[in-house]
């Protein structure tokens, strides 16, 4: 089967190559229209429904998050419901089964929070969050005035009502959330002691303004024949107009106006979140979101578009500075790695045509890379996927390998081509060719199967990792396949094109000389070839001496492996190997409870100690919240993005080399880098930042707001605490603390405590307020307007709308004593003091709340080591169940990474052995002896030392990107190992035939001819392989980090695996042969059946 | 055979030399690679023991071991070792206390403010402090300090007062109003003052009035005189009855003594303003019959005015006459008034629920309109206490806190008792001594990093650190 399309493919090879070049153009189209980002989206399938309302978090909890997270129990395809109460905002995430449309689950959220949205309390504003994510932050932007023109509130109000909605209208965008200056608001200051004297309540004056402002239509009146739209002008539009609002008459029936007790000013509306530029103060910012699964770069273009669009459009002297462009990491990092890819590409050409020595063969290798990697983006393209970081990571790990086949099918075509040369010319030399394509073509087909079968495990991962790897994983093996068919269509066709054997003379003779290297090449018999010869003289001794001392060698392979476990014990490890994204995210966290105004002035110190280092080109402190769903930070936890200058500016840093002339130091730079590092200057800065009371995180925009995103516990135990009170909740986590802390395996345990919120309570006196006939609502109205301030209504002014608030001016408000003298009016008319009707404390309470399917819930963290997991899960239930008595209505749940782990261990358990039977067999199936196939799995352990101390020597963690190299490194294994006992075979049997199979010496020069005569082709895969990554390590760039992590176990792998397999097989190979087979000489072996192998 | 066995024992070696130099230079070369969380987290056991590790993000979670974060996976970093906070050497000092105020205390020898011979105590300067309320001592480096803004002040006895707030009405004072009435009846010939609001002085000329009355009385009194004159004299005493009747009838000893010298009967009878001040009411019309009894004006006299404050029930035990009070009025912005409190009314209004109180005071100028509203502030004197500002207190519920500089930037809390609260002071019961600093600005940040420090040092000491906290909020 494959051979007829071998021989259809170099039968009517125009056809294919133009069917190939059609593909080509395809794939081009496909790798300009395929999305790119830097890497995959990783958040699960969540819909936020979000509320504003400005109580304190337990009010949210009980009145608002509870009753939501409630109503969405039982919503199909849920996985989990988790809300945060936190001061004026409430956060219910609804997270979805794995897979489910994102679309489909937030029709599924409004269905049902439609049961609830009219129960709510009035005033609350409860909105489904755009289908976004936090991880979609990619651009940002700070809207200055440095001429003075404009002030903050000026500013914001144009970011808010215009800027705004012009680049929420750019396709891609699902909100542009404001940030920081001043939201214009209509401040009415009352003054209790002027409305005490009228004797006017505050409620009148609340109502008298709600009613001042609106408009109306009287619908149509007729004159003459025309009609007249009738309307009633009554928006409020400015400070006088809310100025001159009648309240009421006094006594005497003179009209008491607004005025006459409040001040009404133009005034900045309660901050939740402030923004800082460079350090200079308070400013304006934008935060552009992008749509779930959108193209990030083609989005971020779109917006810079269309700011430059709207230039001429900003107010005088304002402009648009951009703190953040996601699109520079995007471009760099999909620069490096097609850098690199084309670097693999070179490098590997270079192996190829070194090794053959030989252009019209070596042509067709390195024409397969390119274009089975370009086609490979059009399955990618069909797939919906991105390109980003990890399917280029996975591109770039197997150029390596792509070739294997085009390099094994141009192999054997030189070798029987040369044969057919040296023997003489008999036949058509096409046919030869034709044949011996046709020979290694099911080979190669199962070469690439075995990578194919190896890589399979990493499509079982799960969630994050799972959303990681997976589109590395398809790449790669995309790729892989796409490259196998090339193998068995384009590469036979192409060869067929150099038809010529003779050269052509012509003149002038240069010219003839290199067209005739170039189609026709020399064919050098394998013992001639200038590269063999050098590996002959190599290897031949070595493998002379292993034959010689063959336990000896058998031994110290077995004590290196050995060596591998304790170093594998000191490798350390972590989620996601680092993608250096070239901006810092600086996030100082204080405990809760700073005031805005402290926030401010810490930001903006902070911001101006990072602008004073020299690699600074601009930074952005935010603190608190931008105005999006997406954005559940509090003011204790401030964000900084610092955008560091080109790495060409940055200081230098004083090496050896620094004395020779300008050009002389070029070379060096690239092994000591003359300029200081990024490691360096974050060291400086923290040095810098070390604030009392503030702790310090550095990490990078896209990395943090992937870690930020609520994703539960993520410690491989969690013990949720379910319950109605967080007092009860978190006395219980502190008695599974105690409890579980001396249970075997524990590592650390953690029960959350509830933190950092300061309250002022009143406590409203029943018995009081009934003498005066008041009742809590009068009270609690009076505690809401005068002291909060509500929105009492908002102005229409074009395009902008303001909201007018009434409350106490602040002197009458800011302080303690001064909230005891609000006053609360009675129905006499009298205006009693509140500290005559409540009690006022002041207390520390909870300052976010946390609800999971309904219940308040406590988390209490369990990291273990050196145990299994479900073992300690039992004995720890069963602890806790003896020791802990729980009072009623306070339930645990035992969750966390754990059943993830045992789901992934027993997926695991079952698909690592089943991989390894499908190897195993693949490899019984091509050797027809399961004796050879161990012998060929030997190689796995082999490349385990060479894949576990190399990333040792590099200190890396162990990542799942690290296993990912491991699992695609046991596919090479196999592979270098099936060719390795391949030759030897071949030249035993060789030898067999020919009936020279008599004493040990027979054997060991069968086995040094096979292991010798031949290491050509082994080593030109292997070194393509090694080759083909090498590259990776010397990456400096973007993304380069996390291709590190894949490649070092595979390039270390290969290498050992390699060398040992050199090492280790032929004396491994002859005593099998001489113990087992040829039974220590007795048996006459060319009796036995000669197995029918390989066909190389 | 031999060569056999060395090849053995080499090929044994080798990776044993391997693992030992790997091993070495993965201690050694931490510094290089990665970002600082990274690097740090493999550490070699020796550290181990000593380090802790914090999450960034949450600073509550720390650990002994490094690793990453619960909440959010995030790698822990080590947490910064610094000098232990011990505050600067212990000197032993003598104060003087009050024997009968032991919050009066001070650091000379000498008299307390009632006179009394002062007792010399001894109080320690430094040494080891602990906990409060989940906080412990922390140092921050003078520098730094400056970055956050810590500002700190030195404690010293000061008045203390407290102002109550109250509205207030101008008002007239009630002895310097006069009514200006008739005791006969008649009409209104002339009327010289017609208009209200006029201000009159004392003396000056209200209106004439002609009674029938007047005029018979005129006469009665001309016969009487007459009579008087007639040898016998026993019309003695119908002329002084005559005279005593209009002198009842408010009729000026002036005109009564004119009416003699002539002999002539007046159709009409001046009046004349009793007091000087400003006609507030005026009820007369020019030809206007009176009634006797009718008032005719209001005069009030408004070199001096009364300001009726609205003190609530609770303020009402602070409230003293003789206090010092400020009227202030929307009307004259920046202006203050001074005036003590008289009178304070034993009553209370039910309708407003307040009791009132009487501010006197003198109107330069007539500034002071009645009717006016005015705010009022009461200082309420508490003499001089030992005070600690207002800003230096953390109130955290249960406790309250004040952060004292002991110099060389060790600073350390004290949990105080405050007594009364003046303006932006509070009166220092205990917990912190007079000329002792502390720290009045950045107050949050120092103790988010005392609370962050205390957890630490909880994590070292075990449970030692009680009453956390996060376990306040009760």
């Amino acid at each position: 089967m494959i051979e007829k399309i071998i021989e259809f493919s170099a039968k009517n090879k125009y056809i294919v190559i133009l069917l190939a070049l059609a593909a080509i153009v395809a794939a081009i189209y496909c790798i300009q229209n395929i999305p790119l980002d830097a890497i995959p989206d990783l958040s699960d399938t969540q819909v936020i429904i979000y509320s504003r309302w400005d109580r304190s978090p337990d009010i949210i909890e009980d009145q608002v998050t509870y009753p939501i997270t409630t109503a969405m129990l039982g919503a199909p395809k849920v996985k989990a419901i988790r809300g945060y109460s936190d001061f004026g905002f409430s956060y219910v995430y609804v997270i979805f089964k794995d897979g489910t449309d994102i679309y489909w689950a937030r029709s599924r959220t409004l269905e049902y929070l439609s049961k609830i949205l009219p129960r709510l309390p009035e005033g609350v504003k409860t909105e489904i969050g755009p289908d976004a994510t936090s991880v979609g932050w990619v651009y940002q932007y700070a809207l200055v005035d440095k001429t003075g023109k404009n002030d903050l509130a000026e500013l914001r109000s144009f970011q808010d009502w215009y800027l705004r909605y012009w680049l929420q209208g750019v396709p891609g965008v699902a909100e542009v959330a404001s940030i920081g200056g001043f939201q214009k608001q209509y401040q009415i200051n009352v003054s209790p002691t002027a409305l005490a004297a009228f004797k006017i309540p505050l409620m009148k004056v609340v109502e008298a303004i709600r009613e001042g402002n609106n408009d109306v239509g009287g619908r149509l009146v007729e004159f003459t024949g025309t009609e007249y739209m009738v309307r009633a002008r009554g928006y409020a539009k400015s400070v006088s107009d809310l100025e001159n609002i009648v309240i009421g008459n006094d006594m005497k029936g003179t009209p008491v106006l607004v005025k006459n007790v409040a001040n009404v000013a133009l005034g900045p509306e309660i901050r939740r979140g402030v923004a800082d530029l460079d350090g200079e103060g308070d400013t304006v910012g934008g935060i552009v979101v992008m749509r779930f699964g959108e193209n990030a770069l083609n989005v971020i273009n779109r917006v810079k578009e269309k700011i430059k669009d709207i230039q001429p459009s900003l107010p005088k002297g304002a402009e648009i500075v951009t703190t953040y462009d996601r699109s520079e990491l995007i471009k760099r990092s999909i620069d490096t790695l097609k850098h690199q890819l084309i670097e693999e590409m070179i490098v590997v050409s270079f192996v190829i045509l070194i090794f053959l020595w030989h252009f019209p063969s070596a042509i067709i290798p390195i024409l397969t890379i390119p274009i089975a990697v370009f086609l490979a983006f059009i399955p990618l393209f069909g797939m919906k996927l991105t390109s980003n970081v990890m399917s280029l990571s996975g591109m770039a790990i197997s150029i390596g390998v792509l070739v294997d086949g085009a390099i094994v099918e141009v192999e054997n075509a030189y070798k029987k081509l040369q044969l057919w040369q040296a023997g003489g010319r008999k036949g058509d030399f096409h046919e030869v060719r034709l044949n011996a394509l046709k020979e290694v073509g099911p080979s190669v087909f199962f070469s690439l199967l075995v990578i194919a079968v190896a890589f399979l495990p990493v499509f079982t991962l799960v969630d994050q990792e799972g959303r990681l790897f997976k589109p590395l994983a398809y790449s790669k093996n995309l790729a892989m396949a796409i490259a196998a068919l090339l193998a068995i269509t384009l590469d036979p066709a192409m060869r067929m094109l150099f038809t010529r054997m003779d050269y052509h003379h012509y003149r002038p003779r240069w010219l003839s000389q290199i067209t005739n290297t170039i189609t026709v090449g020399k064919y050098y018999p394998e013992e001639k070839h200038p590269i063999s010869k050098i590996l002959f003289k190599l290897y031949e001794p070595a493998c002379r001496f292993v034959l010689k001392y063959r336990k000896g060698t058998i031994i110290a392979a077995v004590l290196l492996m050995i060596t591998t476990v304790p170093a594998y014990l000191k490798l350390g490890s972590e989620f996601m190997p680092p993608l250096n994204e070239g901006t810092i995210l600086y996030m100082p966290t204080t405990l809760p409870g700073i005031s805005v105004t402290e926030t401010q002035r810490l930001l903006q110190t902070m911001d101006k100690i990072f602008k004073e280092t020299p690699e600074v080109a601009r930074v952005f402190g935010k603190a608190g919240r931008a105005e999006t769903s997406t954005d559940p930070a509090p003011f204790s936890m401030m964000e900084t993005t610092v955008v560091l200058k080109p790495e060409s500016e940055w200081r230098k840093v004083k090496r050896w080399y620094s004395g020779l002339p300008g050009i002389m130091q070029r070379p060096f730079r690239f092994i000591w880098r003359d300029r200081v590092s990024w490691e360096e200057i974050v060291n400086e800065l923290d040095q810098k930042m070390r604030f009392p009371g503030v702790s310090n995180a550095w990490t990078m925009p896209i990395k943090a707001r992937i870690d930020m995103l609520t994703t539960g516990v993520r410690t491989p135990i969690g013990i949720k605490v379910f319950g109605a009170d967080f007092k009860e909740i978190e006395n219980i986590g502190q008695q599974l603390e105690r409890v579980m802390k001396d249970i075997r395996g524990t590592r650390s345990i953690f029960a959350e405590r509830v933190s950092g919120g300061y309250f002022v309570d009143f406590f409203i006196k029943r018995s009081e307020i009934a003498r005066y006939g008041l009742s809590v609502k009068d009270v609690e109205m009076v505690i809401m307007s005068a002291i909060g301030g509500e929105p009492v209504t908002t102005t229409v002014e074009g395009r902008e709308r303001y909201t007018v608030n009434v409350r106490y001016g602040r002197e009458w408000r800011d302080d303690l004593d001064k909230l005891r003298r609000v006053l609360v009016p009675t129905m006499a008319g009298a205006q009693i003091p509140l500290d005559e009707l409540a009690d006022i404390k002041l207390s520390f309470g909870p300052s976010m709340i946390k609800d999971e399917n309904g219940m308040i819930t406590g988390y209490v963290y369990v990291d273990i080591t050196g145990r299994d997991v479900g073992g300690y899960v039992n004995e720890a239930k069963k602890i806790v169940q003896e020791k802990i008595h729980l009072p009623a209505g306070y339930s645990l749940q035992w969750s966390g990474q754990y059943e993830n782990m045992i789901r992934v261990k027993q997926r695991l358990k079952t698909v690592i052995p089943l991989t390894i039977f499908i190897i195993f067999l693949l490899l019984f199936m091509n050797t027809k002896s399961p004796v050879k196939a161990s012998i060929v799995m030997l190689a796995v352990p082999f490349s385990l030392v060479g894949a576990v101390w190399f990333l040792l020597i590099l200190k890396f963690n162990i990542s799942i990107a690290v296993w990912v190299g491991m699992i695609a490194l046991m596919g090479l294994d196999a592979e270098t190992g099936v060719f390795m006992l391949l030759f030897l075979d071949l030249s035993y049997y060789d030898q067999v035939r020919q009936g020279r199979m008599k004493t040990f010496d027979d054997l060991k020069e069968a086995i040094v001819h096979g292991a010798v005569k031949r290491i050509r082709p082994k080593m030109m895969t292997v070194t393509a392989m090694f080759m083909g990554l090498v590259p990776i390590m010397w990456a400096m760039g973007t993304g380069s980090d996390m291709m590190k992590r894949i490649a070092a176990p595979m390039i270390g792998g290969v290498f050992t695996s390699f060398v040992l397999e050199l090492l280790v097989y032929p004396p491994i190979y002859a005593i099998w042969k001489w113990r087992y087979e040829m039974k220590q000489g007795t048996v006459d072996v060319s009796r036995l059946p000669i197995p029918q192998l390989g066909k190389h | 055979m031999k060569k056999r066995i060395k090849w053995i024992c080499l090929f044994l070696l080798f990776p044993m030399i391997v693992l030992y130099f790997s091993c070495k230079s993965g201690t050694q070369n931490q510094t290089s690679a990665g970002l600082s969380q990274e690097k740090q987290a493999r550490v070699d056991q020796a550290d181990l023991e000593k380090k802790l590790y914090r999450c960034p993000m949450h600073p509550n979670y720390t650990s002994d071991k490094p690793g990453s974060c619960p909440i959010c996976g995030m790698k822990l970093v080590p947490v910064e070792k610094e000098e232990k906070a011990t505050p600067p050497a212990v000197k032993k000092k003598t104060m003087y206390r009050s024997t009968m105020n032991p919050n009066e205390i001070s650091d000379k020898p000498g008299k307390d403010s009632m006179g009394m011979q002062m007792v010399p105590f001894e109080v320690e300067e430094g040494g080891e402090v602990s906990e409060v309320g989940g906080r412990i001592a922390v140092k921050i480096s003078p520098e730094r300090q400056q970055l956050i803004g810590v500002k700190s002040e030195k404690l010293r006895i000061q008045p203390i007062h407290k102002l109550i707030r109250a509205v207030g009405r101008i008002d007239y004072a009630e002895p310097n109003i006069s009514l200006v009435t008739l005791k006969f009846e008649g009409w209104v010939e002339d009327l010289f003052v017609n208009s209200t609001g006029r201000f009159v002085r004392k003396g000056d000329r209200l209106l004439d009035i002609y009674s029938p009355d007047l005029v018979a009385a005129q006469q009665e009194y001309l016969l009487a005189m007459k009579a008087n004159d007639l040898p016998g004299g026993s019309g003695l005493s119908v002329l002084k009855s005559a005279r005593e009747r209009l002198k009842l009838w408010n009729i000026s000893d002036e005109q009564v003594e004119n009416l003699e010298r002539t002999g002539e009967v007046k159709k009409t009878l001046m009046l004349y303003a009793p007091i000087s001040g400003f006609v507030i009411e005026k009820e007369v019309l020019q030809g206007q019959k009176i009634m006797p009894g009718e008032n005719l004006f209001k005069i009030a006299d408004l070199s001096r005015v009364w300001v009726s404050g609205e003190i609530y029930e609770y303020e009402l035990p602070f409230i003293k006459p003789g206090q010092e009070a400020n009227v202030s009025l929307s009307y004259f912005p920046g202006e203050t008034f001074s005036g003590k409190i008289t009178y304070v009314y034993p009553y209370l209004n039910p309708e407003t629920r307040t009791v009132k109180v009487r501010i006197e005071m003198q109107n330069p100028g007539f500034k002071l309109k009645p009717e006016m509203y005015a705010n009022l502030e009461v200082q309420v004197d508490y003499g001089s206490r030992l005070a600690i500002p207002a800003d230096a207190v953390i109130d955290a519920g249960e406790k309250k806190i004040a952060f004292v500089d002991r110099g060389d930037g060790y600073l350390e809390p004290r949990e105080v008792k405050l007594g009364v609260k003046g303006e932006g002071i509070y009166e220092v019961l205990a917990g912190v001594a007079e000329g002792e600093k502390v720290v009045t600005s950045a107050n949050f940040l120092i103790d988010s990093e005392s609370s962050l420090k205390a957890a630490l040092k909880q994590m070292t000491q075990g449970q030692s650190v009680e009453g956390k906290r996060e376990n306040q909020h009760d």
